[in-house]
């Protein structure tokens, strides 16, 4: 027990730094002007950075944060779950809850990844910062990943129970 | 439940106390505390054997059904 607390104190400083990291990673691509790689254009289109200014500019910033925000929710549902196990609560309701929210957190990464792709053409194209286009992407990595963590925490989940009715058992 | 556990009737009786049993049959008082209030959800063989060996009595003795009345 003591080294699963020692062990998820070092992953919560990791899962912390990453946290960290996303927003700032976001910040530095917008500070740089590394738009297309903030956005995730698509290779052969081109922005035109003078025209990304007010409205525009809050639109792409709005649209860069998608994929981040998504990574930083579920590294901090992680983070709650290193803390349970840091505080020695292994195989409990509030646990199985917490694993279930880190495979809906994960697989939403996917869905931020694809919706983010689909209105960056037509608000792009509204703002005029890029030529008229439109795409559409299907990613289901870790989409899969994340139902497959949600599956985990029903099972677990069932496991629970069964301990739970066991410890009836006299 | 319909069931009732009868342990504490019979541990009157033999002038027992539930300390005893427990450690008797090696079970914790909190366990037998869990099967005297109806809480457990079943009762091994196992159990059961070494209660009635102990208590010198028969399975009937400690488990008693009593029909739940609807109203």
């Amino acid at each position: 027990m003591e080294k699963l607390k020692i062990t998820s104190t070092r992953l919560q400083i990791v899962v912390f730094i990453l946290i960290v990291l996303m927003p700032c990673v976001a910040a530095l691509n917008a500070a740089i002007g590394a738009w297309a790689e903030l956005l995730n254009i698509p290779q052969g289109i081109t922005l035109d950075a003078n025209r990304i200014f007010g409205l525009g500019l809050l639109a792409v910033l709005a649209l860069g944060l998608i994929k981040p925000v998504a990574y930083v929710i579920a590294f901090w549902f992680l983070y709650q779950l290193l803390g349970l196990y840091r505080e020695g609560i292994i195989f409990t309701a509030e646990n199985v809850a917490a694993i279930r929210r880190i495979g809906w957190a994960v697989a939403s990464i996917d869905i931020a990844d694809m919706l983010q792709t689909l209105i960056t053409g037509p608000i792009l194209t509204f703002y005029e910062i890029s030529s008229g286009y439109i795409a559409a992407r299907l990613e289901i990595g870790y989409l899969i990943i994340g139902l497959f963590i949600v599956l985990i925490a029903y099972v677990m989940d069932m496991g629970r129970e069964l301990k739970e009715q066991d410890s009836l058992v006299i | 439940m319909a069931i009732i556990i009868n342990v504490d009737v019979i541990l009157a009786k033999r002038k027992m106390k539930q300390k005893d049993l427990a450690e008797a049959i090696g079970i914790t008082i909190q366990n037998l505390s869990v099967l005297k209030t109806g809480k457990a959800r079943a009762i091994r063989f196992s159990t059961l054997d070494a209660i009635c060996k102990h208590l010198d009595c028969q399975p009937g003795d400690i488990l008693e059904y009593r029909p739940e009345t609807t109203q």
